[in-house]
């Protein structure tokens, strides 16, 4: 299994939607919702995507699953290119984890079922063999063995989301996509999870990315972070280097806007950012209308992602 | 666990399920009546009695007797049968057919949605009575015509409700997490899709039975559904009416055996449809 190169790649993958609207179903817009990102996931890497609600990071993850077929570009897995309808073999390989643990799992199934599902539908061993399976599966994630003739309304938010990590984890993937994991669950929770798929990765190899909006969050199980704005990357690097050297003024904004739990430190300056202004064109920098640094000629260019340090790369013209 | 002050447990299950027992119990006796027609009456439904014609209530025969000596009550029972039994083969015909062209239109969108959906307008257009009459008149009205035509004639609101549930339920992350397991579409309708949207499927199923019975009570009586000798409430009513005057028990038993009926499955379809609803529910 020891192949060279990344787990996953996208090259420049784009997705954009129609906006539809009139009354007569005329094309209205076209939203960009990911516009031309490229970037790798090593393997036993957590890539942490951060950026606001509305950024595009969710249906990054939804291309990464292969949930929608990208609008242009490519999602490349072990170097493969993925093609429109991935293979068996593929949904096997890579998992997702929901948001809202309320909505991820069906109310009409037992927990047993709900996490033996995988195995059910690609024909894992024998019946006997699934439900052994289920019932390790429960045990991984700190659940007990009782509960898997019990359903989904019997549980507490943190324990269905060990259901829903327990379901992504049935047929072995290499790849999970955790979508705002923590996000939907109590503060005293979050970390309980957390620890957890931080465990899992340790004992099973596991690839993460990480999609959230809280970058405290991400702090603590990332290995390496993108920002997202407007559809694009504007910073990729090291956790270090994101949380102590952020170079792209969004990112910097973002830094600003973590709480701190101490009165005197959060009376520090914030960096104010301009209110939500129009969508600039197309071959303009996205966050130039907002940068609290913008200066004549950001709205000119669309800046590339540059390397500025080793593995730490921006979209800004004058960092 | 000491009494709540001014909390009354038969009030609080009177004002939750009082219209749900009531009209449990009315569908619970009527289709008792009719599975056990046999046993519950000594009479045959078609057995003529030249001696005892149109005689009215008595202890011998509860209901009296009509025109050809025939025992009412023995005519109810088996009547039962036939119009509960074109009552459940209507809806569930009207059931099946909803469901399937309500998830795949609900499930693909589109094109195949616009032409499901649009076909579900146009047999709304036809005043659905007059068609059933129309259709009728052409075939032969048997039983199995009578059972076939309702049922066809009445799908459309299972359609449109399975189409509505469908449409919120395949966006759902449960349905997304099938998917990114590697679900085909047949499963993630049956097994994730059709559960979750039965709940209201249930109730427009019991309100169509009650639905399906007037409808064959009136065929029947224009004579166009079920044919005599055989019972039905609506032809007995029909027989009935040429005697109002002379003998009422004929039209009255069957009349109140349909609206009772009747009755009884609109309470439970809606009470259900209360229990049902996560908005009333408390």
């Amino acid at each position: 299994m020891a192949e060279a190169g990344p787990l996953v790649e996208l090259l420049d993958v784009r997705k954009h939607y129609a906006v539809r609207g009139g009354l007569f179903e005329g094309r209205a817009g076209l939203v960009r919702a990911v516009d031309g990102v490229s970037l790798s996931i090593a393997r036993g890497e957590t890539l942490g995507l951060v950026g606001e609600s509305g950024c595009g990071k969710s249906t990054l993850g939804r291309l990464l699953v292969a949930l929608e077929p990208p609008s242009a570009g490519e999602v490349r897995f072990h170097g493969r290119p993925l093609p429109a309808r991935p293979p068996k073999s593929f949904r096997r390989q890579v998992q997702m984890i929901f948001q809202d643990p309320y909505s991820s799992l069906n109310p009409r199934k037992s927990v047993g079922a709900i996490v033996g599902e995988g195995l059910a539908i690609h024909g894992v061993g024998s019946r006997a063999g699934q439900r052994e399976r289920v019932l390790e599966l429960l045990g991984l994630v700190g659940l007990r063995p009782e509960h898997a003739r019990r359903y989904p309304h019997e549980f507490s938010g943190g324990q269905r989301q060990r259901v829903a990590i327990a379901r992504s984890l049935a047929l072995n993937p290499e790849l999970v996509v955790c979508d705002e994991p923590v996000s939907a669950l109590d503060v005293s929770i979050q970390a309980q999870v957390l620890n957890l798929l931080y465990d899992l990765q340790q004992r099973l190899g596991l690839t993460y990315l990480f999609i959230s909006h809280d970058l405290a969050v991400v702090s603590t199980l990332a290995d390496r972070v993108a920002v997202m704005y407007r559809g694009r990357l504007v910073e990729l690097a090291p956790r270090e280097a994101i949380y102590g050297s952020p170079r792209h003024p969004y990112t910097r904004a973002l830094m600003a806007a973590v709480p701190i739990p101490d009165p005197e430190a959060a009376a520090r300056k914030r960096a104010h950012l301009k209110d939500n202004a129009p969508v600039p064109a197309a071959e303009a920098c996205p966050f130039a209308p907002r940068c609290p640094e913008a200066e004549p000629g950001c709205e000119d260019e669309s800046p590339a992602l540059s390397e500025i340090a080793p593995g730490h790369f921006v979209a800004c013209r004058k960092p | 666990m000491s009494a709540v002050p001014g909390f009354s447990p038969l009030k609080w299950f009177v004002s939750r399920y009082g219209l749900l027992f009531i009209g449990g119990s009315i569908v619970g006796v009527m289709s008792l009546a009719a599975l056990l027609a046999p046993w519950l009456t000594p009479y045959d439904p078609s057995a003529l009695d030249v001696s005892s014609l149109l005689q009215a209530p008595s202890a011998a025969h509860p209901l009296g007797t009509d025109a050809l000596g025939r025992d009412v009550l023995a005519r109810m029972l088996f009547g039962a049968r036939v119009s509960l039994w074109v009552g459940f083969v209507a809806v569930g015909l009207a059931v099946g057919i909803g469901l399937c062209l309500g998830l795949v239109a609900g499930y693909y969108g589109g094109l195949v949605d616009e032409v499901i959906m649009r076909g579900v307008d146009v047999m709304l257009c036809f005043p659905s009575f007059f068609l059933i009459l129309a259709v009728i008149a052409f075939l032969e009205p048997s039983l199995t015509n009578i059972m076939i035509v309702i049922g066809l004639t009445s799908w459309m609101g299972v359609a449109r409700l399975v189409r509505a549930e469908t449409l919120s339920l395949k966006s759902r992350d449960f349905v997304l997490a099938a998917k990114v397991l590697g679900a085909g579409t047949p499963r993630i309708l049956a097994q994730h899709v059709l559960p979750n949207a039965l709940a209201p499927v249930l109730v427009s199923a019991t309100l169509g039975v009650a639905g399906a019975i007037l409808v064959e009570s009136s065929l029947s009586f224009l004579g166009l559904g079920v044919q005599p000798p055989t019972p039905s409430w609506g032809n007995m009513l029909m027989e009935g009416k040429d005697v109002l005057e002379i003998a009422p028990w004929l039209s009255v038993f069957p009349g109140l055996a349909i609206l009772l009926t009747v009755l009884g499955y609109n309470l439970l379809g809606e009470s259900l449809r209360d229990l049902l609803d996560p908005r009333l529910r408390q």
